[in-house]
């Protein structure tokens, strides 16, 4: 499970994170979402303990993140936004010296990769050097990254940005296998139509703050719109539009000086 | 830890190997191209001797009459053809064009009268004209000498025995022989000291090149350091592993270019030119000693590789910084390899990189330095290659932590390194602040009349180069730093500066006396 209380990143004076708060539970599919920039990474980031908060709390599976980040690592499996596979090697070698750095070692370890290969059915490409993968099957290859040391919280960082449908149906699909497998799952997207599939709860990030957080029907009544994807424009254009008017408030500035 | 220590070590060696660039630096070229570069110079070097020597050189005769006795001579040794018979300034010059295209091997002029002074047994002048730039025209000069010498000897001796004399009267001395003492090994392992050294610090350095570069700036290049610092394993056990990894691939290479350089000259080489195999007597003792100093010295360049490897941001960044490296390291070795140093001074053995080129020579040459220079040399690389390693360990930390996302995080965890960085960065600005202003007003037009150097705006950069301060892992932002002096006018200039326009103040003062009192005049603004 995941608790994030009064979340804070700036970077010199710009504030790119400001309190977000939320909870996962375990078997829960949270989904944050926003538009670019809104700090949806950074604050996956922050998470999975290779960024530090400027300010806020946040335990992953029971542990704080600052104080105790081999913990959290020991028990949180992260998808980043790029697979970051060793090209030179083949699939199963790549899942080897992950699971071995995990701690992993033996024939519980060749199990373990040849059941999650399976699953993901690349069972064939087991012995192929990843760097003739495609965009998808490193993704996968990627998750399977993740979840080597069964990690009780899953935070995925835009898991089907770039991929084809296929694709992108089998992670949706491994994503509904971890919460049935209780795990917490924290994944950030921008993909509307799929979040409102799979997530048991959604929170809209704009500009580094939580303006919306619910079940997705919660979300959409609030605003009074029948889709997420119409609450979602809806809050991207209020807070956007003030945003907007600011920098024109700057250009009239120095028209003037 | 170690089981993680291991795996890390075991994929680096495994990308190593799958990699036709490292393969290439690491087996291919220390085992088969340096050899063969190595052997090449000197083969055919004695080859072209020995067929010089075989070689029929002409010798073109310009004046005379030349004495009769002295062709009749040369004509009877091996190797030499006479031509005779020219006179006059035309004939010489014809000659010499001969010469120069290489029809004749020298000419051999000989004054007029010379028949005159023969006779009145007087010594002849003769002059040699030879052709530097023709190896040929070289050797056949040098043989000529030796033979006119030879010649004139006999001469002498019989001049002297006509007169009753005997010959040994002008010789008080004979050599007998000369003797080399030397023992051949030691000869050899002179030899040996003169390219083993400089490869195996040289190769120090190349060897592992590619692996250090992969195992830091290419994480960083493809992405996978992310995932790598994510894992569930102590930052210590990742740097180890891949330091581990760097130096075993140094040291292998090293071993290599060793044993091949070794054996192609001792085996090798004298086959080729049909010499006895030469013999050098490296006892098992030494062995263990240039065992332990090599893999000393691999520790210590693979601890700085990998370290800059972690400072660059990019491949071919590291690539830049540890190319660098091999010709700041390559200084020494060149100046041990000219300079003959019997008895170097202590202090020299705790410079990390020249020790290990001095033991290792004083080894091949058959001895060892003494205990004290060892231990100094031991110690003093031990402790250079632990703050490298530690040194590294650390920075491999905050830039895996991306903490260095932030620019006030990125201030304090750079602070140290900007702290050593800055003054030195001045020093060099005042220094080159000369050259850098011309080369910058070059694009705007002439030196500008208002400028002072050093200036901070127009002519030294106020740019850093983002390795030295700034995450690996940020984005491609580059900031121009503030200066740390600013003129005045760069508030009321605009950027390209303006020279001053108006007339100088003392003119002023004269033609307008309303003007006198207004100091901004100077400026020109």
């Amino acid at each position: 499970m995941i608790e994030v209380e009064g979340l804070e990143k700036s970077f010199g004076r710009r504030t790119v994170v400001r309190g977000v708060t939320f909870r996962v539970e375990p078997g829960e599919v949270f989904g944050l979402l926003g538009p670019n920039g809104a700090g949806k990474t950074t604050t996956l980031r922050m998470l999975s303990t290779t960024m530090r908060p400027t300010r806020g709390t946040a335990r992953v599976a029971g542990y704080d993140v600052v104080r105790e980040p081999e913990r959290v690592r020991a028990h949180l499996g992260v998808l980043p936004t790029d697979p970051g596979l060793y090209g030179r090697l083949t699939a199963a070698e790549n899942l080897r010296f992950y699971g071995r750095l995990c701690g992993l070692d033996g024939a519980a370890l060749e199990r373990r990769i040849d059941e999650l290969l399976e699953w993901l059915g690349l069972s064939e490409f087991k012995n192929e050097r990843t760097e003739r993968f495609s965009k998808g099957m490193r993704q996968k290859v990627a998750l399977a990254r993740a979840v080597l040391h069964e990690p009780r919280v899953l935070i995925l960082d835009e898991p089907t940005a770039g991929l084809d449908v296929l694709a992108a149906r089998s992670i949706l699909d491994f994503i509904r296998r971890s919460k049935a497998a209780g795990r917490s799952v924290l994944f950030s997207s921008h993909y509307l139509l799929e979040a409102d599939r799979v997530c048991d709860r959604v929170a809209i990030l704009v500009n580094g703050a939580i303006c919306a957080m619910g079940t997705p029907a919660e979300v959409c009544r609030q605003v009074g719109v029948d889709n997420l994807e119409d609450a979602f424009a809806y809050w991207v254009e209020k807070l956007g539009a003030s945003e907007s008017g600011r920098t024109g408030a700057k250009e009239a500035g120095y028209r003037v000086g | 830890m170690w089981a993680k220590v291991r795996a890390v070590w075991a994929r680096e060696l495994l990308d190593t190997v799958r990699d036709k660039r490292t393969l290439y630096m690491m087996v291919l070229l220390p085992i088969f191209i340096m050899p063969v570069v190595m052997l090449v110079g000197p083969v055919v070097m004695v080859r072209q001797q020995e067929a010089l020597q075989q070689e029929t050189a002409v010798v073109a005769f310009h004046g005379g009459p030349v004495p009769g006795e002295l062709t009749a001579w040369l004509e009877a040794q091996e190797g030499f053809a006479v031509e005779t018979g020219t006179t006059g300034e035309d004939a010489l010059a014809r000659l010499q064009e001969r010469l120069e295209a290489g029809e004749i091997q020298l000419i051999v002029s000989v004054a007029g009268y010379a028949a005159a002074l023969w006779a009145a047994e007087e010594p002849v002048p003769v002059e040699l004209i030879y052709y530097a730039n023709s190896s040929r025209s070289s050797a056949a000069l040098q043989r000529f000498q030796a033979l006119l010498q030879a010649f004139g000897a006999q001469v002498g001796a019989a001049r002297l025995m006509e007169r009753g004399l005997s010959p040994n009267l002008v010789q008080p001395f004979t050599v007998t022989g000369t003797r080399n003492i030397t023992p051949e090994e030691q000869f050899t392992g002179r030899l040996l000291g003169m390219f083993v050294p400089f490869f195996i610090v040289v190769w120090a350095v190349m060897g592992g090149m590619y692996t250090a570069i992969d195992a830091a700036a290419g994480e960083k290049e493809r992405n996978s350091l992310e995932p790598l610092v994510m894992v569930p394993a102590p930052t210590s056990a990742i740097v180890l592993g891949k330091f581990l990894a760097v130096a075993t691939v140094t040291f292998v290479a090293v071993m290599l270019l060793v044993t091949s350089s070794v054996v192609s000259f001792l085996y090798v080489l004298p086959q080729l030119l049909g010499d006895e195999v030469l013999t050098v007597s490296l006892k098992p003792g030494y062995l263990l000693y240039l065992l332990a100093f090599v893999a000393l010295l691999v520790a210590l360049t693979s601890a700085v590789e990998l370290g800059l490897s972690v400072y660059s941001k990019s491949y071919r960044e590291a690539q830049a910084y540890i190319s660098a490296l091999v010709f700041i390291i390559m200084l020494p070795s060149m100046y041990l390899g000219f300079a003959e140093i019997e008895d170097p001074a202590l202090w020299t053995y705790a410079v990390p990189v020249l020790n290990v080129l001095f033991v290792v020579r004083h080894m091949l040459a058959g001895s060892l330095p003494g205990a004290a220079p060892m231990a100094i040399a031991f110690v003093s690389l031990f402790i250079a290659a632990g703050v490298a390693l530690w040194g590294r360990s650390g920075r491999f930390a905050t830039s895996g932590s991306f903490s260095g996302r932030s620019p006030s995080a990125r201030g304090a965890t750079h602070a140290a390194p900007r702290a050593v960085v800055a003054p030195a960065a001045r020093a060099g600005h005042l220094a080159s602040a000369l050259m850098i202003s011309r080369q910058n007003a070059g694009r705007s037009g002439g030196v500008r009349d208002v400028m002072m150097l050093p200036s901070t705006t127009t002519s030294s950069s106020t740019y850093v180069a983002p390795a030295l301060m700034m995450s690996s892992l940020m984005l491609d932002t580059h900031v121009a730093r503030l200066p740390l002096r600013m003129p005045a006018e760069t508030s009321t200039q605009p950027a390209w500066q303006m020279a001053a326009t108006t007339l100088p103040c003392s003119y002023a003062s004269r033609t307008s006396r309303t003007m006198s009192s207004l100091t901004r005049i100077r400026s020109g603004a």
